[in-house]
């Protein structure tokens, strides 16, 4: 086969995909190279059609899910039978977390987690672009959210994102389809929250990469349905996917190569030209080795894969990997700290229930540290909050009330409209610590000979502050909403890293190359014709779910990587 | 591991099933006490008592109970494919040790010579009386306790259940956030 492309793109995921299709629209024969299987849209998701009946003792992790996915299933939350083969065999796939338990959550396959993922679509903003610079620490992004807005636009109008416009510095209004409207509680709330808390807090409907109205570019892409499987892959297409979205249009134009099963673990560099001309494959089915070769590299293989393969590509220029002039790769990672809030019921609206599962509830937005009176001295930075509220049937307790512990009438007041419930819980910014790093271990090697990735990571006594504060505001905005039986949930200073299925860091972007890895654009400092775009560039975290980032990232950098390609710069 | 910790772990991921069922229909049920199917988990004499317990606590009526809606099935794969060995081992000894005690208690060899009122009796007092002790010296409120929270469960799970009790639609097409009940 041909080994000669324009540019290769490693990973299929949300990244990789939109540089997919932008590189390739462009014009540039594109060599796409996915570690993991083919996964086909629509065909290859064979649950997404299966009612809760069809799983033979619930819809659940199992006892061999655990066994073949300890850390995987760890979470609690990821890898139930209807979804867990689109999460990594932890025995075929190892990673090294002794020191501070780390979940690393991987999908790999393609489209990657673009097919699991929250597709929650926050902006970062103005506030998170300064942060750095403002506080003294690390070091300051060299990009401000009017570099990276119109890519916003751009990206938000490609996939179909739905949402309310609020009009707050601190979060960005988007393109906008018309939103997930919010239920009766969720109003009730939002009033309450709006009337109670004089700091300009607001409870806004969750944004997220859901079609609401009409169709979106990809294969066969209509509204959502209400069916809330998303996890499973959506065969309506209806949230934003590579398989359904960014892929397909890369394919239509005739330019891309897409390779599954191709593991890249190295970039090769040419030290006469001080460029990078090409990538190292394993095939992973049959370990044979290939090399292909191409102007322009783009790494979007997530955070930790991306950092792993620089890490990997050594050479007399870059003996501790490329790009690694400042020593900063593999440090500065980063995730958002989640896992705590509040829940409780919720006396009212007896008259009132839902029709149809939305896939989103709330989101309240940050409304720490942006100045005035909501600065804090026990912490910088911020969070945001993501919740529902919604009515079950009655449980066990209710039936208590009304003297039916078994038999006809307990069989009737089980199955009747029970009471209304809500929670929500926070997700808050890590800030970036040049201690919590990953680095390879070459003595630990996987079934392809490849080193395994070891990661030292905690939160420390910024975030620990914020978490107490998480807690405490969410159990406030139920209780002054009306809520009873109010129960915090979570703990301060206990929070495992990776968790949050946000890690980034680790290649950050900077100004300097003494002191980053990538510049404004996402090219390596010293290897301008690599770039990286996933989730390894970022600065600081910010409190948002960062994937409409990436993306938007990513679709500058490819217009960037052809306007220079045409200039003849790299 | 202690006895009662398992039954609170099984309890406590039971609960966590959201909007799952027993894969057979009603079609499919089965009245009698003679199983015709092998559960992976529980022995056959256990799911002849798991059986008559559930059908006490979601009785048939005009609509199915928990035998026609086979919810002993869900349970027995569920537990079989969900609960770590440690705490199926537990849950395993104290349905015996239970019915071992029911059969002393009435002096009877097995499950079949027993009438529903007398099983409803055993279920009435440590479901009511949390500290109720048996003859052997046991007291057996967290089992039937957990049985009960499964069969509520599993019921709540069931095709039947969801599409004509609880209002699921496979495919709703939209949303409405206020609805007049």
């Amino acid at each position: 086969m041909e080994n000669k492309f324009d540019a290769i793109v490693v990973g299929t995921g949300i990244s990789g995909g939109w540089a997919a299709k932008e590189l390739t629209e462009k014009g540039l024969k594109t060599l796409v190279l996915e570690r993991g299987r083919m996964i086909n849209h629509i065909d290859d998701y064979h649950t997404a059609n299966m009612d809760p009946w069809d799983f033979k003792g619930g819809d659940t992790i199992t006892q061999d899910a655990y066994k073949r996915q300890p850390k995987q299933s760890r979470t609690g939350y990821v890898n139930t039978e209807s979804s867990r083969h689109f999460f990594v065999d932890d025995l075929e796939h190892p990673y090294n977390d002794d020191k501070n338990k780390f979940n690393w959550i991987r999908g790999y396959h393609v489209g990657g987690r673009s097919l699991t993922w929250g597709r929650h679509t926050y902006r970062l903003s103005e506030f998170d672009f300064e942060a750095n610079l403002k506080d003294g620490i690390a070091v300051d992004w060299p990009i401000r959210y009017k570099d990276i807005a119109p890519w916003y636009d751009y990206v938000e109008q490609y996939i179909g994102v739905q949402g309310r416009y609020e009009g707050l510095p601190q979060f960005p209004d988007g393109k906008f389809l018309k939103p997930f409207e919010l239920n009766v509680l969720e109003n009730h709330m939002r009033e309450s929250i709006s009337k109670n808390f004089n700091d300009g807090r607001i409870l806004s409907n969750a944004r997220t990469a859901h079609i609401t109205e009409g169709t979106k570019p990809g294969l066969g892409r209509v509204t959502c349905q209400y069916r809330n499987r998303c996890m499973r892959g959506c065969p309506y297409g209806a949230y934003f996917s590579s398989n359904s979205s960014t892929l397909p249009a890369a394919e239509a134009t005739g330019n891309m190569t897409l390779m599954p099963n191709s593991i890249v673990h190295e970039i090769i560099y040419d030290e006469d030209k001080k460029r990078a001309t090409g990538v190292r494959v394993i095939d992973a089915e049959n370990n044979q080795s290939y090399e292909y070769y191409a102007k322009v590299i783009f790494l979007c293989s997530s955070a930790i894969a991306s950092t792993s393969i620089l890490m990997q590509s050594k050479s007399n220029r870059f003996p501790n990997g490329m790009g690694n002039d400042s020593g900063e790769l593999g440090h500065n990672l980063m995730d958002h700290h989640f896992q705590t809030g509040a829940y409780g019921s919720f006396d009212g609206f007896k008259n009132k229930t839902t029709y149809g599962r939305k896939p989103a509830g709330f989101f309240i937005p940050r409304f720490r540290n942006i100045g005035g009176a909501t600065n804090r001295k026990d912490f910088i930075r911020g969070y945001g909050y993501q919740g529902g509220a919604s009515r079950g049937s009655k449980s066990i307790a209710s039936s208590k009330e009304e003297l039916a512990a078994y038999g006809k009438k307990f069989k009737d007041i089980i199955v009747q409209e029970g009471g209304w419930s809500g929670s929500m819980g926070a997700f808050g910014e890590i800030l970036p610590y040049h201690d919590n790093q990953m680095t390879l271990d070459y003595n630990k090697l996987d079934k392809w000979g490849l080193p395994t990735v070891t990661f030292d990571a905690k939160i420390r006594e910024n975030e620990i502050a914020m978490r107490k504060d998480m807690k405490q505001q969410a159990i406030e905005m139920l209780e002054r909403s009306g809520f009873k039986n109010v129960t915090g949930t979570g703990s301060a200073d206990n929070y495992v890293f990776g968790n949050g299925i946000h890690e980034m860091g680790t290649a950050r972007m900077g100004r300097n190359p003494k002191t980053s890895i990538l510049n404004g654009n996402n090219q390596i400092h010293s290897v301008k014709n690599v770039y990286v775009t996933d989730g390894a560039c970022m600065t600081s975290s910010g409190n948002q779910n960062p994937s409409i980032t990436y993306m938007a990232l990513t679709a500058r950098a490819a217009n960037h990587a052809v306007e220079e390609l045409n200039k003849q710069n790299i | 591991m202690n006895r009662r910790k398992a039954l609170k772990n099984i309890g406590i991921s039971f609960g966590s099933i959201t909007f799952s069922s027993s894969i057979l229909s009603v079609l499919h049920s089965c009245q009698s006490n003679e199983l015709d199917w092998s559960p992976d988990f529980f022995t056959k004499k256990q799911i002849v008592f798991i059986d008559r317990i559930f059908e006490i606590i979601i009785p048939e009526t005009d609509t199915p109970g928990a035998i026609s809606l086979n919810l002993s099935r869900f349970v027995d794969a569920y537990i079989y494919k969900n609960t770590p060995s440690e705490d199926q081992s537990e849950l395993n000894k104290e349905i015996e040790e239970l019915t071992d005690v029911i059969l002393s208690n009435e002096n009877q060899k097995s499950l079949d010579d027993l009438n529903n009122t007398t099983l409803e009796k055993y279920l009435s007092n440590h479901l009511d009386s949390p500290d109720f002790i048996e003859s052997n010296g046991n007291n057996y409120s967290q089992v039937f306790d957990l049985l009960r929270q499964m069969a509520v469960r599993s019921y709540k799970l069931t095709e039947y259940v969801m599409t004509n009790k609880l209002g699921y639609v496979a495919i709703p097409g939209y949303y409405d956030g206020n609805v007049d009940v």
